[in-house]
């Protein structure tokens, strides 16, 4: 007994270094979490196990074998055993992308195997900020997508994706956890539910979304759940934004000017009235952005589940408008095993959001110019009690903003439900067929009242008014299909096929009337009980159906050789029963050289080629555009004593014959990764050429149309570009950093323009066949007459002066074609409104607990009409005036700028180019700066506490000399026209982020 | 396993059966659906009257083309653009206030008309007569419209469509000159001279009449000085069979408010309501649009309206250089203008809307005459957009004093027979016989001529005449006047013999369409 024992003791110094033993340990991140279901496999063979939900494992070992410690994500570790005991393990996230899963269209593919154009956004790059529009409008970086918002609560952003295709509008189609969205992710969405967006640009990736995909697909999945214990995360963010402001004259440099022009045409000067306003001052405020968010996840190896709320408030940068919202989401998912062959798959993913809007019912960019710093806020004498100027004294035809704003109220609500429910059967993990039922219902409410009062001079006496209206949107979508994956020795094929059935109505009831009672404080009811007069009412349904059917093979022969084809067939009831479907094929391929076996480079880790050519459609018009209706609206007084009857008749023409746009798109692309995945490069080529738009071109007024331009499947449009991204990403004991920065150049040619038209004017723009859309077209000047001689010597060829009635310190214009006159005639090309380049750029550093991220965006090479500045340099029409404004007179020979001259619009002709201006700007849009506190002070309570500042938009460089050079003017044929355009305010955000 | 897949795919084949995806418009009645009954053709006729009350034609903007444009009227708005198309400064073609949005309000009211005449014949009716008269109006209507257009529009150039089918989007019609437009004026109403009633009952009281339809052919033909056959029109209503409909109102006023309408001097008359009140709008798709008249609100004195019109102070002038026959002034300038002094020169006359006589120390008054037909003031203090004062297009007055003008042109006319139709129109307003003070005109065809230009200005200035007159009389094509209209008034030292006679077409027309000319010298 004791000589055993005494054997046993002396075994036990030699098992810890025996030949085969137990290894224990925990495998963590790099801040520290314990990472569940890591593989620890012994290199060789196929034993190995996996770590639990803390991290640890325990796996047998012999002695020199190499445990090999891997996990998606993360950089996988080899270590060699040696006779631990013990050995925990560090896992840090890999730098490599390629390992990405990427949504594309009903399936999902590995970054590594894309053979289309496709970008993915993180929505980490905003975890500073606050999204208060649509999700469109975080996307500022991506390359190839055109991005421009407005700040002002519940404005949602325009957003393009490689260039103008169409004339319709360049909405792209949103698929929101597998689901074609109609409306998109609107400003109802909450962005803190986002777990990875992807843009899907050309017509491979786009194909399978066919008739909807021309402007490009956004896909946003949204979070799960993961397998683990609940996780809790709040955030709170605020946001404090002021607007840019316009630098107008005080009352004493107003008068100083007014009264010049009233001299310079001999006007007696006019009696200015009392007043001293900052109307700026007035109508522009601090605004407030306050998001709070929280969510609690959490999953078994069965099922998981993602919870959140969401409280989102605005209180405007301006007098007039705020808005509230409030979300709830839940997103579950749960599966059961049949046996080892047959996993059925059942969840949902609910939103529901209540949006408050006090919309804005003036437009104060413009109304705090045309109001006058003489003019006072209030005046009792004035109907409502504002001022806003009278015949006698100071006039001008603005509205007071003030004013507006307190006698009109818009109000519109949106309750809104929308998800989808799904499930899934997966046979031996080859066959999986989904049936996924979307839904959206959005109840709308709108309220519009108006109090008696006047905002402007001249304006008749109006009753008070109350409209309210209540609408209902309904979408269902009917998604089945059916996906098989298999691989048989090199060669692995995905292959989906399915339908899909999309059902929409709206229907809108609205009342009006007017005479609102109101109590003596000046509150006005609020209800159409409570108006007395005239009561009007109507309603209208739209209804919409798309059937469906696609497919698409992926094939991929050893990591190699990729290609992909996909075809989708498409029936819709916007158009006439004979041209109701439409077909749309791709085709692509790929080409990874770097898997080849010629193929060796320690520098380059992938590289890869890819090409694709499809045909894609749009048809973004309204759902009954093709027939022609009788206009029961018309009325008309006859007899005696009178009686209204009623008339009907065709009011709008109407192309019968409206079929499918077509996009044919090619595209051309590189990827590489580099340096030991640390350089990514990706280049891209597209030619795309959309035949057929659909346009509401203008028709001949003869026709004696009315009601819009009928739409017409006539012109036809071509798109090119190229786009570079480079990131680069390191990381050096305690610092990581990565570096993107991407640049787009875009050119837009027409084509043809339809009924054979040559070019097509639309106030200051030209858009000819072989050049781009919206051209400028101005006439040209050449500074300012500063002597009569130079007026004399103004002439034409036989000598007569140009321009007879000048004066000096009248502008001088060019006489382009030579006639003797200054006419429309004589407008020329002046510029053009598309960016020759555009770029954007995404820095991040991290150094232990502090991360630092800077975003840049930017555009060059256009030219921009600035409207407001055209606004206040006329002095025919009493304005506010520049307060820079360098008058030229006998005094001031060599001023800049002409003689203010009252009622007299020589120098102010509106098709000049005097306020055509550069409008290339980098701004720099974020500037974040981040704390997590260390874990030793969390301990066992929070796993994550960040705190962050951050600056936007503080930083421009730009020309122009308008409010924001990043104006938004959706409309294509005057993109570059800053009408006065809400500009995006500049913010201080700051917040923190918990996770338990 | 195998039952699994069955199930699978039987329930993939469910749905990859085709669904249907035709959808029902649940809102609009379309076209080929429209067009088969009595009512449907009545209703399509009433719809072609529902143009007058656009901002394109007799709502609004008219009155800035024909009373402003003229020697009569000008404008001041500080809205320069607005005041630069009434003084011939024509820098936009395309300005829509100004020039395009009346052009395509006249061709929208000849797409309606083209629809009811493409569409009606073919429909049944149980009496044919009723079929006529919807007809006769529609062409009566689509005549007056392509009056309109030729005389704001029409030149020697081929500037003008003529479209008679309804359009399709695509359609480039070619262009015509006035001539041509003159000609289908006149053929158009020549169909509704035989198509229409001498008069209607009181329920559809402001329907074209036969007489309406005689009185527009003449005017149509006076303009081409086509004097005997215009003499030939205008006998029906004054000697002939019409003649028992007509007569001068007892009272000038009775034509210009809401409580003498269609009254026995009442030829034509679009009829205004305002029983859709405000915001009742006037576009095409508005429900109860707006029926009202808009004109008051934009002519109405500063501090009422938007003052962007007013008159020359000449006409004041010329009315007092006379007296009535009870030694007062002619009443027709109580009538028809605010200006300083009105308030001495008629009793009971110092009211200007809410306003007394104090305004005219206002420097934004002073030395103004603003203009008084119309207006509102007479019931109310104030003016808007949905006066229900209906205008009396063409009257009897009117008739008559073109029926003496064509007789005065006209060799073998009876210059006696002119004298005493105007004397007929003074008698009215108690003034003196033409010879009383201007004893030159009764004598001599070239001074009554003369005289009769200023008679028309006294009796009709700003009923939306004095432009179409102007050009008749030639006075927009020699220099001697264009010396006359500047001494009047001073928007003509703008204008160029040969080019401002006429408006240009806008320019996106002749952009669009390689059919059409330009007018001359734009």
């Amino acid at each position: 007994m004791k000589n055993t024992l005494l054997l046993m003791l002396l075994m036990i110094p030699f098992s810890i270094f025996a030949q085969t033993g137990i290894v224990t340990g925990r495998v963590v991140d790099s801040s520290n979490m314990p990472i569940p279901g890591v593989n620890v496999v012994i290199q060789g063979t196929a034993e190995g196990v996996i770590t639990d939900l803390d991290g640890n494992y325990s796996v047998n070992v012999e002695n020199e074998q190499v445990l090999v410690f891997s996990f998606i994500g993360m950089e996988t570790q080899s270590i060699q055993y040696i006779g631990q005991i013990e050995l925990n393990v560090v896992l840090f996230e890999t730098l490599s992308s390629l390992d990405e899963v990427v949504v594309i269209g009903y399936q999902t593919v590995r970054k590594a195997d894309l053979t289309g154009a496709v970008s993915i956004f993180n929505p980490d790059d905003m975890k500073s900020a606050v999204v208060t529009g649509g999700v469109a409008d975080a996307l500022v970086n991506i390359p190839g997508v055109f991005v421009r918002t407005e700040g002002k609560p519940g404005a949602e952003g325009t957003i393009e994706i490689r260039g103008t295709k169409s004339f319709g509008s360049s909405q792209p189609l949103y698929v929101i956890d597998g689901i074609a969205v109609e409306g998109g992710a609107n400003r109802d969405f909450n962005f803190n539910d986002v777990e990875s967006v992807q843009v899907l640009k050309d017509a491979s990736a786009a194909a399978i979304y066919g008739s909807r995909a021309a402007n490009g697909v956004i896909i946003i999945t949204t979070k799960k759940g993961s397998e683990g214990p609940m996780k809790i995360e709040i955030s709170s963010k605020t946001s404090l934004q002021t607007l840019p402001r316009y630098n107008l004259t005080n009352r004493e440099e107003w008068i100083s000017l007014n009264d010049m022009a009233h001299v310079n045409n001999g006007f007696p000067l006019a009696n200015h009235s009392d007043g001293d306003t900052d109307w700026q001052d007035e109508t522009f405020k601090t605004g407030v952005v306050q998001d709070y968010n929280i969510s609690f996840s959490g999953g078994s190896n069965s099922g998981n589940y993602f919870m959140s709320a969401n409280y989102q408030t605005n209180s405007g940068t301006t007098i007039g408008t705020e808005s509230t919202r409030m979300t709830l989401r839940s997103n579950t998912s749960a599966k059961k095993e049949f046996g080892n062959a047959v996993v059925l798959t059942v969840g949902e993913n609910i939103a529901v959001s209540n949006y408050r809007i006090d919309e804005l019912d003036t437009n104060p960019i413009i109304d705090v110019y045309r109001m006058l710093p003489t003019i006072s806020v209030y005046n009792e004498n004035n109907p409502g009690g504002y001022g806003y100027g009278d015949g006698s004294q100071d006039v001008t035809f603005g509205t007071n903003p003030v004013a507006k704003e307190a006698l009109t109220t818009t109000e519109n609500q949106n309750l809104r439900v929308r998800g989808n429910v799904f499930t899934e059967l997966a046979v031996y993990d080859k066959i999986r067929y989904k049936f996924n039922l979307g839904f959206e219902t959005s109840s709308d409410e709108h309220m519009f009242l108006r109090k008696v009062g006047n905002w402007s001079y001249n304006q008749p006496i109006d009753p008070s008014s109350l409209t309210k209206n209540k609408a209902r949107f309904n979408s269902m979508v009917y998604d089945n299909t059916l996906e098989y994956n298999d691989k048989i020795g090199a060669h692995s094929i995905n292959a989906v096929v399915g339908t899909s059935f999309m059902d929409i109505s709206y229907e809108q009831l609205w009342g009006t009337k007017n005479d609102v009672m109101s109590l003596s404080d000046g509150t006005y009811y609020e209800q159409l009980n409570a108006a007395q007069g005239d009561p009007r009412t109507g309603g209208f349904r739209d209804l919409e159906k798309l059937f469906s059917v696609f497919g698409r093979v992926n094939y991929n022969y050893a990591d190699r050789y990729l290609m992909s084809f996909t075809i989708r067939r498409d029936a819709s009831s916007k158009f006439g029963p004979d041209n109701r479907n439409g077909l749309f094929p791709s085709i692509s391929g790929a080409w990874r050289i770097s898997n080849e076996r010629f193929f060796n480079s320690s520098v380059i880790n992938d590289l890869k080629v890819r090409a694709n050519y499809g045909v894609l459609g749009s048809s973004n018009i309204g759902v009954w555009d093709w027939i022609a209706f009788i206009n029961s609206f018309p009325q008309a007084v006859f007899g005696n004593p009178e009686n209204i009857e009623i008339g009907q008749t065709q009011v709008r023409l109407v192309n019968t014959d409206l079929r499918w746009e077509e996009l044919h798109q090619m595209n051309i692309g590189l990827d590489l990764t580099m340096l030991r995945n640390r350089l990514d490069l990706s280049l891209e080529y597209f030619n795309s050429e959309t035949q057929d738009v659909l346009t509401g071109m203008q028709i001949l007024m003869s026709t004696g149309n009315s009601g819009g331009n009928p739409n017409v499947n006539a012109a036809s449009l071509k798109n090119t570009g190229i786009e570079a991204s480079i990131t680069w990403r390191d990381r050096k004991g305690d610092w990581g950093y990565s570096i993107n920065t991407n640049i787009t150049s875009l050119k837009n040619e027409i084509l043809e323009l339809g009924y054979d038209r040559e070019f097509f004017t639309q106030w200051n723009t030209r858009s000819y066949v072989g050049e781009p859309i919206g051209e400028w077209y101005l006439i040209e000047t050449d500074g300012l007459f500063r002597s009569m001689e130079q007026v004399f010597a103004h002439v034409d060829q036989n000598g007569n002066m140009i321009q007879p009635n000048a004066q000096p310190g009248d502008i001088r214009y060019v006489d382009a074609n030579e006639d003797g006159v200054i006419t429309d005639a004589d407008r020329v090309h002046s510029g053009s409104p598309w960016p020759k380049l555009q770029l954007g750029a995404n820095a991040s550093v991290q150094w232990k607990g502090i991360d630092l991220q800077v975003q840049l965006a930017g555009a060059f090479g256009h030219k921009v009409f600035n409207g407001p500045r055209s606004g206040f340099d006329r002095f025919d029409d009493n304005s506010n005036y520049r307060a820079d404004y360098d008058a030229w007179s006998p005094d001031n020979p060599n001023a800049k700028d002409p003689r203010p001259i009252y009622q007299d619009s020589r120098n102010t002709r509106g098709d000049q180019d005097r306020w055509l201006e550069d409008g290339s700007y980098l701004r720099v849009k974020q500037m974040a700066l981040g704390y997590s506190l260390p874990s030793s002070m969390l301990g066992e309570v929070a796993d994550q506490v960040r705190l962050f500042i951050n600056a936007q938009n503080l930083i421009t460089i730009t020309g122009y000399t308008g409010l924001d050079p990043e104006f938004r003017n959706s409309s294509i044929w005057e993109r570059g026209f800053d009408y006065g355009a809400f500009p995006n305010p500049k913010a201080f955000s700051f917040g923190a982020q918990i996770t338990f | 396993m195998k039952k699994l897949l069955t199930i699978l795919i039987s329930v993939h084949l469910i749905f990859f059966s085709s669904c249907e995806v035709d959808v029902m418009n649940p809102n609009d009645l379309e076209v080929r659906a429209f067009w088969k009954t009595e009512i449907d053709a009545r209703s399509g006729v009433n719809a072609i009257y529902n143009m007058f009350y656009k901002p394109g034609t007799y709502n609004r903007w008219i009155w800035f083309r024909y009373d402003l444009t003229s020697d009569e009227g000008f404008s001041s708005s500080p809205w320069l653009e607005l005041a630069d198309w009434t003084r011939f400064n024509y820098n936009n073609y395309n300005f829509w206030e100004g020039n395009a949005w009346t052009y395509r309000d006249s061709y929208e009211a000849i797409y309606r008309a083209n629809q009811a005449l493409f569409y009606i014949p073919q429909i049944e009716f149980a009496d044919e007569n009723e079929k006529n008269k919807l007809l006769g109006q529609a062409y009566f209507l689509r005549a007056l419209h392509y009056y309109n257009v030729a005389l704001l529009w029409g030149s020697e150039n081929a500037s003008l469509a003529i479209v008679l089918e309804p359009s399709n989007p695509g359609d480039t019609p070619p262009g015509n000159n006035v001539t041509a437009v003159w000609e289908q004026v006149e053929k158009d109403l020549a169909n509704s001279i035989t198509m229409l009633p001498g008069e209607w009952g009181s329920e559809d009281k402001g329907r074209a009449t036969k007489g309406a339809a005689y009185a527009l052919r003449a005017k149509a033909r006076m303009q081409q000085h086509k004097w005997d056959e215009a003499a030939e029109d205008l006998e029906w209503l004054v000697e002939g069979d019409g003649a028992q409909y007509y007569d001068l109102a007892g009272n000038f006023k009775d034509n210009f408010t809401h409580f003498t309408e269609n009254n026995i001097e009442s030829v034509f008359e679009i009829q205004f309501s305002d029983v859709n009140k405000a915001p009742a709008g006037d576009g095409d798709f508005d429900i109860d649009p707006n029926l009202g008249l808009n004109r008051g609100q934009f002519f109405a004195p500063p501090g009422i309206g938007w003052t962007d019109g007013e008159a020359n102070s000449w006409i004041v002038d010329e009315y007092k250089k006379e007296l009535d026959l009870d030694g007062g002034y002619d009443i027709r300038l109580r009538e028809s203008f605010f200006y300083e002094g009105m308030d001495d020169d008629f009793p009971n006359n110092d009211r200007i809307y809410r306003f007394g006589m104090d305004v005219w120390n206002q420097n934004n008054y002073q030395n103004r005459v603003f203009i008084r037909k119309y207006a509102t003031d007479y019931y109310r203090d104030f003016d808007d957009y949905h006066s229900p004062i209906n205008v009396r297009l063409i009257r009897y007055a009117d008739v008559l004093l073109m029926y003496a003008e064509c007789i005065a042109n006209m060799p073998g006319g009876d210059l006696a027979e002119a004298v005493a139709l105007v004397n007929r129109v003074r008698a009215r307003v108690d003034m003196p016989d033409l010879g009383a003070n201007y004893p030159a005109s009764v004598v001599s065809k070239d001074a009554f001529l003369k005289r009769l230009q200023m008679e028309r200005a006294l009796e009709l200035n700003f009923e939306g005449h004095r432009w179409a007159d102007v050009k008749r009389w030639g006075l927009v094509d020699s220099q001697e006047g264009l010396v006359e209209l500047r001494s009047r008034d001073a928007s003509f030292n703008n204008f160029e013999i040969g080019k401002h006679r006429v408006m240009p077409i806008p320019s996106s027309e002749i952009n669009n369409n390689p059919g059409l000319t330009q007018n001359p010298n734009y």
